[in-house]
């Protein structure tokens, strides 16, 4: 078990900024999911796979803490993990780190549900995806800390 | 994960995302202008690893951008890819301490593009550039694709044609409102695409018979950094003109201010989209590009 990984590293852009001088919600959002594709990328669902597979897995509930503000210029970090991986459900963790001096940016968790992407409709998650997310479980304390 | 010249396994990484739908180009795959946005992510990374803080930089009047910066495209890049960069100082073909890397497939460690680029300072009030961060403890690293040397701005050739003209937009700069990398490599898309239209690869030729073509080289010389608002040009003339492959040159030029700002060099490979494999243009699309034909390019 390794728990959470970096998912994502990038900077702030100017264009990510509102009129409040720091990054608009939405791009949170939008590096959360970049996570989520990268981390979905190492359980053995990288593009090519879900296509092969038809198989995703879609959000159906979703909670952000914001804890500091990322302003233009701003280097971050986001680190995923998961805290339940089960064939029918699973609960994601993402902690994003304002690496210009280490603070804590953001923690975030995702409930997840399996999709058929050709009927468009609940499925499970097979046993290699499963086998493959165990590296990533993580603790409701690895994601505060 | 590696080359013929060393490993680049446990280098921390400089940058890591996935690509999205939204950056896809009308070639497909992921546009240029994402990569480069990578790259520039990674010298800011880079920066901070080495204890510069850019953001306090910016902060005193410096930003970093790069003089040259070299990419050779190796694979496809589509939506959904996830990847992430690492870089090493390196000994290059334009000197000592530059920054090396290489931006990888996350799920297999497959390279999917190669990098070299200096980080050069330069003034956020003015745009020019100032000196070079120094990078020390370089090692060798495996040559990328050669590129035609640029040491000054070239005179613009006659058979160049304008390819775009524009301002630079508010989305386009960074904070301190100066052009980002990734806006000027759009300006190179753009203007890529509006000679290539008018040579004759439209958006029909290449979704009807998959005849499509990729950057698999590219050379960035920089010589100002642009402000928003600014009124840009390029203009763009054929290198050469091969069987499967071509190579076109970008003269960018601030109008308002009448000053260079880069030459943007690359080599075109074209392929068959839906086996992969290389391909080669038919006479009428040839006939038209050759017009752009411009004198031997040293």
């Amino acid at each position: 078990m390794t728990g959470m990984t970096e998912t994502v590293r990038g900077v702030v852009r100017a264009d990510q900024c509102d009129h409040f001088g720091h990054m608009n919600v939405q791009f949170y959002d939008a590096a959360l999911s970049d996570g989520y594709f990268h981390m979905m990328s190492l359980i053995g669902l990288h593009r090519q796979a879900i296509q092969d597979r038809k198989l995703g897995i879609a959000a159906t509930k979703m909670e952000l803490n914001y804890r500091r503000e990322l302003r233009a210029g701003d280097l971050f970090r986001v680190e995923t993990g998961f805290l339940v991986f089960e064939p029918g459900r699973v609960i994601t963790a993402h902690r994003m780190t304002r690496l210009t001096d280490g603070k804590l940016a953001l923690t975030a968790q995702s409930i997840g549900t399996p999709i058929d992407l050709a009927l468009r409709r609940r499925t499970e998650l097979p046993d290699d995806v499963v086998a493959l997310a165990s590296r990533f479980i993580c603790t409701a304390e690895d994601l505060a800390a | 994960m590696s080359d013929d010249t060393g490993s680049w396994e446990g280098l921390p990484s400089l940058w890591r995302g996935t690509f999205n739908q939204w950056q896809r180009g009308l070639g497909v795959h992921v546009n240029i202008q994402h990569t480069a946005h990578a790259i520039d992510d990674a010298r800011q990374g880079w920066l901070l690893q080495a204890g510069i803080n850019p953001f306090d930089a910016r902060s005193e009047g410096v930003g970093f951008g790069a003089r040259r910066l070299r990419i050779d495209y190796r694979r496809e890049m589509a939506a959904g890819d996830a990847g992430f960069i690492v870089g090493k100082v390196a000994e290059t073909a334009d000197g000592h301490g530059r920054l090396s890397g290489r931006l990888l497939r996350s799920h297999d460690n497959v390279v999917l593009t190669c990098f070299e680029t200096g980080i050069d300072r330069f003034d956020v009030e003015t745009g020019a550039f100032l000196e070079p961060v120094v990078m020390g403890g370089a090692e060798p690293v495996a040559p990328l694709r050669a590129m035609p040397e640029v040491t000054h701005p070239p005179a613009r050739d006659p058979a160049m044609r304008q390819s775009w003209l524009g301002t630079v937009e508010t989305r386009d700069g960074d904070p301190s409102g100066r052009m980002t990398p990734r806006a000027l490599f759009d300006v190179v898309t753009r203007g890529l695409w509006a000679t290539q239209i008018e040579a004759g690869l439209t958006r029909d030729l290449v979704t009807g018979s998959h005849f499509a073509s990729g950057v698999n080289a590219l050379q960035v010389t920089q010589f100002h950094v642009p402000a928003m608002g600014d009124l840009l040009t390029a203009h763009t003339g054929l290198v050469g003109f091969g069987k499967r492959s071509c190579s076109f040159r970008h003269l960018i030029h601030d109008v308002g201010n009448d000053r260079p700002i880069a030459v943007v060099d690359y080599v075109l490979a074209f392929f068959d989209r839906q086996t992969g494999q290389p391909a080669t243009p038919g006479d009428e699309y040839r006939k038209r590009a050759e017009k752009l034909l411009m004198q031997p390019v040293a």
